[in-house]
């Protein structure tokens, strides 16, 4: 699943609208929307904002992994407003910690530096794009998956010529609407990035096996790695009938296993 | 084609560093303080990193040369090896780089003058020939074009009368060593095999028939060439699979240019393997009849016996005795 945070309302709205998001029932402290495929949380401003929406999020599904997102608003000395970006380095300006989101897929635009401040910027010093967030966002996020599939994008929405005052909601919603196309692609490319990580997961015989006998935790990462060994080897399924009369799992292990080394292992490309 | 080049702010004005930005020019550079930052974390994915692994540009500090693993070697008693390079452009399934480090960038150490430094003074303090390998944690010559690093290195070698070094590699990248003359004391060791293997095994490397090519361009130009068959890799046909291969290898091979060829099983440290296999559990290398005895990962014994007994026989039909060596880690 692919979970966004947003600070505001204002730049939740052009997501929910675009990908049709539903509402969930008012939960405690955040606004959730979602659809089968995206949850999007409403966290708040600040970067222990963004962070407890992180968590409050991985909660719901404590043992999955998912693609996060945090989408918003920044400021930038010189870039036009309305430039859509990708945040390549995070910065903590209040500890000056450092992340480097990793792009293993070409940027649907271009890459900033990122500085997450505590209080609005007004002097935009450097070439660094400014925010509120992105720090507390990352730092937690990646405790919950890889850094390939944790990603700011930001919308400018002030420069010199702008200054943060004038921001308003409304202006928050159209420069955003008008990146979607690139957050589309974003997401895009982290889709297909993640499901290269299809075959690391638990294989769905799994379950079955389960069923039918006890399997120690020990047991079950022996079972599952017994099962993706078939699934390397075998061009037939593996059939839970052919186990029925073993007594307990030690004895399903271990004629899983005599099985497996009598399969054919060749390396033709077929 | 690199997309992210990250360099160490001590080295952004490098000159190597400009000329590398300068031919990735569509790449986003990003500043960092040291190489670790960007290339050690621990939520990284290696597999998904190697869909576009960035490039990061960073000073080494110490550890130039280091003493090579015992059974590394190709006749010599003292055998360095030296990185100028941190993971590789190519995505061998076997490779114990995928499981050693956390992420797939390249890192390029910019500073070649400290290599050479350490390795002039190695050679000159030892008392015997030193051999010197360059391909341990990355390909010697697939970046060539980009690093420039042995065609810096190189005339150090020219000079130094008790020093070896092996180039090795799967790459075709040899014009830098057919612009100069050969060096008796620089041997290119080609890492082969078979056409299917390579093709299953060996993404984004060159096909087996290419690095023949290259092989024999070299061999031409009177370098002396090295055959590394390692990893011999086990399937239910291997030994029609190797006997073929091997035949058709040496069927390009001038054996007055042929300087040594290694011979070592699959093996893979454990804990790099446990990594590895999390990575690519579904790929049919590691669903084969592997068995951890601390602290490697192997065949059975007994099956390992028998596939480098059968390849050793079948080498020795081909090429003298006094040139083959074993590798085995287990050490």
């Amino acid at each position: 699943m692919l979970h966004i945070v947003t600070a505001l309302p204002c730049e939740a709205k052009p997501l929910i609208q675009y990908y049709r998001l539903n509402g969930r029932q008012a939960e405690n402290g955040f606004r959730i929307y979602e659809n089968e495929q995206i949850r999007l949380i409403i966290a708040g401003i600040g970067k222990s904002a963004a962070a407890a929406a992180c968590g409050y999020l991985q909660a719901m599904t404590a043992k999955e992994k998912h693609i996060w997102l945090n989408l918003g608003i920044a400021g930038h000395a010189s870039l036009d407003i309305g430039e859509g970006v990708i945040a390549n380095k995070v910065i903590d300006a209040a500890s000056e910690k450092q992340w480097y989101p990793a792009m293993p897929f070409k940027s649907p635009c271009d890459t900033v530096q990122l500085i997450t401040v505590d209080q609005p910027e007004s002097e935009y010093l450097g070439d660094y794009a400014y925010d509120m967030e992105a720090s507390g966002f990352y730092a937690t996020a990646c405790r919950f998956n890889s850094s390939e599939l944790v990603h700011v994008f930001k919308v400018i929405s002030d420069n010199h010529a702008n200054p943060a005052q004038q921001v308003s909601a409304k202006m928050a919603e159209e420069i955003i609407s008008a990146q979607l196309d690139s957050v589309d692609a974003l997401i895009q490319q982290l889709l297909k990035l993640n499901a290269l990580l299809m075959p690391q997961q638990a294989t769905p015989e799994i379950e079955q096996f389960q069923q039918h006998w006890h399997f120690t935790v020990s047991q079950q990462h022996q079972l599952n790695r017994l099962l993706q060994r078939w699934q390397a080897r075998s061009i037939e399924p593996l059939n839970i009938y052919h186990y029925r009369l073993e007594k307990n799992s030690k004895a399903v292990l271990q004629l899983l296993e005599r099985r497996i080394d009598k399969l054919p292992l060749k390396f033709e490309n077929s | 084609m690199i997309q992210t080049i990250y360099i160490e702010k001590a080295i952004f004005d490098h000159p190597r560093s400009s000329a590398i930005r300068e031919r990735f020019p569509q790449a986003n550079v990003v500043p960092c303080e040291r190489y670790g930052e960007v290339f050690n974390p621990k939520a990284q994915n290696f597999r998904l990193q190697k869909q576009q692994p960035a490039m990061i540009l960073a000073k080494k500090h110490d550890h130039f040369v280091l003493a090579a693993p015992y059974s590394y070697n190709i006749g010599g008693q003292r055998n360095y090896y030296f990185s100028h390079m941190l993971n590789c452009i190519y995505d061998c399934r076997y490779c114990f780089l995928q499981g050693m480090y956390r992420s797939a960038n390249y890192v390029l150490f910019i500073n070649y003058e400290d290599y050479n430094d350490s390795i002039e003074k190695v050679a000159k303090q030892s008392d015997q020939p030193a051999y010197f390998f360059s391909g341990y944690d990355c390909d010697s010559l697939a970046l060539e074009p980009v690093t420039g690093f042995i065609e810096h290195t190189l005339p150090l070698f020219q000079k130094l009368d008790n020093a070896y070094i092996e180039l090795r590699t799967k790459s075709t990248q040899i014009r830098s060593l057919l612009n100069v003359d050969a060096m008796q004391n620089c041997i290119v060791a080609f890492s082969l095999s078979s056409d299917t293997l390579a093709e299953t095994l060996e993404h984004k490397a060159p096909s087996l028939a290419k690095r023949l090519d290259a092989l024999e361009k070299l061999q031409q130009a009177g370098w002396p060439i090295g055959l590394r068959f390692d990893p011999i890799i086990y399937c239910d046909n291997y030994q029609q699979l190797y006997s073929e291969f091997f035949e058709q290898a040496f069927a390009r091979v001038d054996m007055q240019q042929l300087h040594s060829v290694s011979l070592g099983a699959f093996r893979m440290p454990q804990g790099f393997y446990r990594n590895t296999v999390k990575l690519y559990p579904e790929e049919k290398l590691f669903a084969g009849p592997l068995t951890e005895h601390e602290p490697m990962v192997t065949y059975t014994a007994e099956l390992e016996q028998k596939m480098m007994a059968f390849c050793h026989e079948k080498l020795l039909q081909l090429m003298p005795e006094e040139k083959l060596f074993l590798c085995h880690d287990n050490d």
